[in-house]
């Protein structure tokens, strides 16, 4: 009850739909940098056996490293604008994209390539009118899931470092023992996350009906 | 007219011996099956002519050409999951028409044929029905058809199938087998098939090879001379010779314990 009291009041009078807005934003920038990034050197390292062997240490061992822990390097390097939030979420997010879709295209039938190999196409037309193909509906999910990732980078970037976004107000609340709007906050993300992610998946199902779950 | 002609291949994987002295000749028109136990090395010597892997000693050649890649000439069906399930039945079918190798002829007569041919091979396929469903939507037996559709549209002089019929059920394979004899008839392709059923060879091949394990050699080349191919044929007495001395043949090379006498020696230790 006390929750949506505080709910009603952060969105008449405190602009909670700011907040959200902002924090939508970075996060869908920070999100979409490491998606186009990620997308073609993933399917180029489940494609290509040098590619992998060149990139996939590299990546293995930069998914370890905890993003968190460079928030105070992201701070000297990008200072506290809305960069610094973007190379948190793309911290946090890009090594593992690459590796999940990489695997997503490794998990392409070998028949399905071979049929083309037989069928006369070059290196370039499977993995673009194979690999790819096949592994989207994969890459989607990857992506879906991903996404969820960049809403906690999100959060521990504005805890550190904002002047606005959810993550800053439940900082605020929080200062002013504000137990309430903690909540508000809190559920605020989760309910964004809860409609992207079904949103996503009736997507998917438009998208790739032929594929199985 | 081409000529498929194998000569002393012979294939390692590094201290596996998989394949040694195999001389092989095949010809348009002619249907070849290969038999034998399981890692006799048949799928393997397929999937070398096909191209997809290297070979370590021998030659292969078409028309005296050497091969070592895939190529259009050699168009492979495989035992599943080979179609691409996010296209229709028709544009499987048509997948080698949106190849650069041969999208160059763009001329309207090459499309109109293409066309053409794809309808032809839809209908030969008896897939008129379910063109535009997609393969996920089809059953076992009707997505190979499609699957040897895709194969024959890149009008292949050869036809590589690797147990194609492997995964079907015994009343969609006989359907699968007349069909594959009917293609034959009309088609020039000549087909090279990889199965482990001896009744299934005997019935779609005018030759048998059987092919022996440890290290994988042709043990024995059978000339089948029956009369046209009928289920009832299944059942005569010569199809049943064929089928009996091959059967025995696979057994004898196999090294697997079968007799019964073996059995029970073994069971009493």
């Amino acid at each position: 009850m006390a929750v949506a009291e505080q709910a009603y009041q952060w969105a008449t009078q405190d602009n909670l739909l700011a907040d959200t807005g902002i924090s939508i934003y970075r996060v869908m920038a920070g999100f979409a940098l490491s998606a186009v990034m990620a997308v073609p050197l993933g399917l180029y390292i489940g494609a290509y056996r040098p590619v992998r062997a060149f990139f996939e240490p590299l990546m293995e061992f930069s998914r370890y490293l905890p993003a968190v822990a460079f928030v105070p390097l992201v701070l000297l390097w990008a200072g506290i604008g809305e960069s610094s939030k973007i190379a948190l979420i793309w911290l946090g997010t890009f090594f593992q994209m690459v590796l999940m879709i990489s695997e997503d295209v490794s998990r392409v039938p070998m028949s399905q390539i071979e049929a083309a190999r037989t069928l006369g196409a070059t290196n370039g037309e499977i993995v673009h009118k194979v690999l790819l193909r096949s592994a989207m509906p994969g890459m989607f999910d990857t992506l879906r899931l991903t996404l969820g990732f960049a809403w906690t980078y999100l959060v521990v970037a504005e805890l550190v470092a904002a002047d606005s976004g959810l993550g800053y107000a439940i900082l605020q609340a929080q200062r002013f023992l504000q137990t309430d709007r903690i909540f508000v906050g809190i559920i605020t993300i989760g309910l964004i996350g809860l409609v992207t992610d079904q949103s996503l998946r009736f997507l998917h199902r438009r998208l790739f009906p032929w594929a199985k779950k | 007219m081409s000529t498929l002609l194998v000569s002393h291949l012979a294939k390692r994987f590094d201290s596996f011996e998989a394949l040694r002295d195999i001389n092989l000749t095949l010809q348009t028109g002619e249907f070849v099956a290969l038999v034998g136990a399981s890692g006799c090395g048949k799928s393997t010597l397929l999937r070398i002519i096909g191209g997809l892997e290297t070979r370590s000693s021998g030659a292969l050649e078409i028309d005296g050409t050497p091969i070592a890649a895939p190529g259009r000439d050699r168009a492979m069906v495989f035992q599943d999951y080979s179609l691409y399930p996010w296209l229709s039945v028709v544009e499987n079918v048509r997948f080698c028409r949106t190849l650069k190798s041969f999208a160059k002829d763009q001329s309207q007569a090459a499309i109109g044929a293409a066309v053409r041919r794809a309808n032809l091979l839809i209908d030969l396929m008896g897939l008129s029905r379910v063109r535009d469903a997609r393969p996920d939507q089809l059953s076992g037996g009707m997505r190979q058809r499609v699957a040897i559709a895709r194969a024959l549209m890149a009008q292949p002089d050869f036809l590589l199938m690797d147990e194609p019929f492997g995964a079907l059920d015994t009343q969609t394979r006989e359907v699968m087998h007349d069909l594959i004899l009917h293609v034959k008839e009309i088609e020039r392709s000549a087909i090279l098939f990889v199965t482990h059923d001896v009744e299934e060879a005997v019935y779609l091949a005018d030759r048998v090879v059987v092919l022996a394990p440890n290290p994988g050699h042709i043990d024995s080349v059978w000339d089948i001379s029956l009369p046209p191919r009928t289920q009832d044929l299944k059942l005569a007495p010569e199809f049943l010779h064929y089928k009996r001395e091959i059967t025995q043949r696979i057994r004898a090379t196999s090294g697997m314990v079968s007799d019964r006498a073996t059995l029970e020696a073994l069971a009493g230790d």
